[in-house]
């Protein structure tokens, strides 16, 4: 009871450390987040916010965790380098980036660029503070939702009367206006909207993970219960769980999915929601399979002799018995959800349309594939990497299990 | 013939009480859609005795059970209703389409299977040589290629930059001039790319399942009799060892076959080819519902067929297991 006191209270502690640490922003704009919340639209930036706050404290407890496992302690292989890195770009996303992923910048400058490009960005300011609010011209101009497109004409005159440093941008003063210059480098080249592409596909990376993770844990949740009951319960719930779950596999799944998001429209949640309820079936058959054939095993007669609950018996005779297949096929509904989440962002029905995603990049990408491989090229890179780091991940389990 | 008889009877109830499962499912999705199918058909300037009218012969005001019924009736009697985008019954755009689809899955299949069984058994003849070790990492990388990155990378590789192959389409722009042979070469140019996407997909998927299949039976008892009697190594390869790892390929290749035939909706919607999956995905986009009811029912009769032959093809091969088809 006490160690259970101490997680939750370390748990507490490490949430609220990195709340105040990383995210001070989170309480200046707490009001905005609050009435984002409850309003109907929906805003990926303080969601942003929010994951961040939750997912940083949760890898200290894993690599704490993890720790203890020895599994840190082990040789470093190409494989956990990339799981790294992808869980990195999934955690600390804002980090990697250098400009907003949605961050228009000037077409006539920034369109199209290639790979390895980079470009001089001239930032205005009322003060020589970077940390207050500045405006990039010339080439950018002021990142609005409302006036993404509007500048007004900028007049320099009279001398440079003071030049200042902050955080390492040099800035120089004309009259009351200060003003910088800074190289932008786009690694990736830009896309045909004048967006850095690198930065798309790091946060492309969160959101295919993020609903990737959400959608495991709900559909894990759906076949281990759905597949317990009909095992344990045969006969006519047995059967109806059994003909259901047939009934949907019958159907492509993707062919299922665009028909759900086609009655039910397409908002990140609804994509997780309808990923998730048509998930479930493989492992439901796993589940199902496995505890009819330790159903009459003596060892559960026994418990259930003994008046133990069903939901005991699952929870300490039957899971780790199964947790090798289980955990398998929950690796591999991972890669396929990714797999499944990008094709819908690539035919349109996904969340791309209002997120960075990697489908959709690469349907964007697919106009300009004869003067402009790189958008639609790299997206196609990253997930190739995702996929087969999950599966080579699933591969390891797997021999492991097999080895025990 | 009656040995086969009773189980195969079995497995098409099974299949029929599934077909209803996905029956009530699409029931379910089309009443639970948001707005009204009346809408699309009434125009404030109507008057109201004839909106009423129009909304009193859609039968909405009917209970539940009775639409169910008419709804099932209609399905069982392929009346799918009149598509809003083609204005002609759903069932002759849907043969309009399928045609084009049963060639194509079947070509890809073909070239699957055979491109499979060839590759496994040269791998197999070079166990642990480099040829084996390079076949079995590649087949495990194309295996986590997705459909459309595949055909990205190959449209950016053979229309890009070599320019051999078109990048999307069925015809050129005067198909009516070309004589049989030009006809011929013409589809082969236009087809080459889609079915190199689904094909080199399916291919790693089968040689996986083979090769796998191949070194459990090399390590079986009955193969080291034949080897010690002095059998030759081909003769075992061909005659023992290819059948038997073959057999539990049939159930997977059941299922892939249902796949493809209940269209590739991917492929078919980047190589603009006209055949059910991207009649799948236009009929979503446009909510043309009764077509989309359409598509479900019969991509869902497809997979159940196909299921449905493989364990019969199963179970003619190998007569034990006839009897215990399901279950």
């Amino acid at each position: 009871m006490t160690g259970l006191f101490l997680q939750t209270g370390t748990f507490v502690v490490f949430l609220s450390s990195a709340l105040i640490l990383v995210n001070i922003d989170l309480y200046m704009n707490l009001h905005h987040i609050i009435i984002s919340i409850f309003s109907d639209s929906f805003r990926w930036n303080v969601f942003d916010y929010f994951f961040t706050a939750i997912a940083l404290p949760l890898m200290l407890v894993t690599s704490l965790v993890l720790r203890k496992v020895e599994l840190l302690s082990q040789k470093i292989s190409l494989l956990k380098m990339t799981m790294l890195l992808l869980f990195s770009f999934l955690v600390f996303a804002p980090a990697f980036v250098s400009s907003d992923p949605d961050f228009h910048y000037e077409l006539k400058a920034a369109r199209l660029l290639p790979p390895l490009s980079s470009k001089t960005l001239l930032i205005i300011s009322d003060s020589d503070n970077t940390n207050s609010k500045f405006r990039t011209s010339l080439i950018t101009r002021d990142y609005n939702y409302f006036e993404i497109y509007t500048g007004e004409k900028i007049e320099i005159s009279g001398k440079p009367a003071k030049i200042s440093s902050q955080n390492g941008v040099k800035f120089t003063r004309f009259e009351n206006k200060y003003f910088a210059v800074k190289k932008a480098f786009f690694l990736l080249g830009t896309d045909n909207f004048g967006r850095d592409v690198f930065s798309r596909i790091v946060y492309g990376t969160r959101l295919s993970l993020f609903i990737a993770s959400l959608v495991t844990l709900f559909s894990s949740f759906f076949g281990i219960v759905f597949g317990y009951l009909a095992g344990i319960f045969s006969g006519f719930t047995d059967r109806v769980f059994d003909k259901f779950a047939d009934a949907l596999l019958c159907v492509p799944l993707l062919f299922l999915v665009i028909f759900i998001a086609a009655f039910t429209g397409n908002s990140l949640f609804t994509i997780i929601l309808i990923l998730s309820l048509t998930g479930w079936m493989s492992l439901f058959k796993i589940v199902r399979g496995e505890v009819i054939s330790l159903k009459n095993k003596n060892f559960i007669i026994t418990s259930q002799m003994l008046g133990i609950g069903k939901l005991k018996i699952l929870k300490d005779e039957i899971l780790p018995l199964i947790a090798a297949p289980v955990i398998v096929n929950l690796v591999f509904l991972f890669s396929n959800v990714i797999i499944t989440e990008s094709a819908l962002s690539y035919l349109g029905f996904g969340s791309g349309v209002d997120y960075p995603s990697w489908g959709a990049m690469i349907n964007q990408g697919q106009l300009y594939l004869s003067n402009a491989w790189w958008i639609s090229g790299f997206s196609c890179l990253i997930i190739f990497i995702t996929v087969i780091t999950i599966n080579n991940a699933a591969k390891k389990i797997n021999d492991l299990s097999f080895k025990l | 013939m009656k040995k086969y008889f009773f189980p195969l009877l079995r497995k098409v109830f099974n299949g029929i009480i599934t077909l209803f499962f996905l029956i009530c499912l699409i029931f379910l999705l089309l009443r639970l859609a948001p707005g009204n199918p009346v809408h699309k058909f009434v125009s404030p300037e109507f008057s109201p005795e004839l909106s009423e009218k129009i909304y009193n012969s859609f039968n909405l005001n009917a209970p539940l059970h009775e639409q169910f019924l008419s709804f099932l009736a209609n399905i069982i009697s392929l009346n799918f209703g009149i598509s809003y985008i083609y204005r002609q019954p759903v069932f002759e755009v849907i043969m309009n389409y399928f045609p084009f689809t049963l060639m194509f899955a079947f070509i890809v299949f073909f070239i699957q299977t055979a491109g499979s069984i060839v590759l496994s058994l040269y791998s197999f003849k070079k166990k642990n040589c480099w040829q084996d070790i390079f076949f079995n990492k590649f087949s495990l990388i194309i295996y986590s290629v997705p459909t459309y990155v595949l055909a990205v990378l190959l449209i950016l590789f053979f229309s890009v930059c070599l320019q051999i192959f078109p990048s999307a389409g069925i015809n050129s722009f005067n198909p009516e001039e070309n004589n049989y042979f030009r006809f011929a070469a013409e589809k082969i140019n236009y087809l080459f790319l889609p079915v190199m996407t689904l094909s080199i997909i399916g291919t790693a998927y089968f040689y996986r399942y083979l090769r796998e299949n191949m070194d459990m039976t090399d390590s079986a008892p009955f193969t080291l009799l034949l080897k010690s009697n002095g059998l030759s190594r081909n003769g075992i390869l061909i005659k023992h060892i290819l059948p038997n790892s073959v057999f539990p390929l049939i159930s997977v290749a059941g299922i892939e076959i249902g796949m493809l035939l209940s269209g590739a909706l991917i492929t078919e919607t980047i190589f603009a080819l006209p055949g059910m999956g991207r009649l799948t995905v236009t009929s979503i986009l446009q909510r043309d519902y009764p077509l989309v009811t359409g598509c479900a029912f019969v991509s869902g009769l497809c997979v159940i067929l196909s299921n449905i032959a493989a364990d019969f093809i199963k179970s003619v091969i190998d007569s034990r297991i006839a009897g215990d088809l399901i279950e």
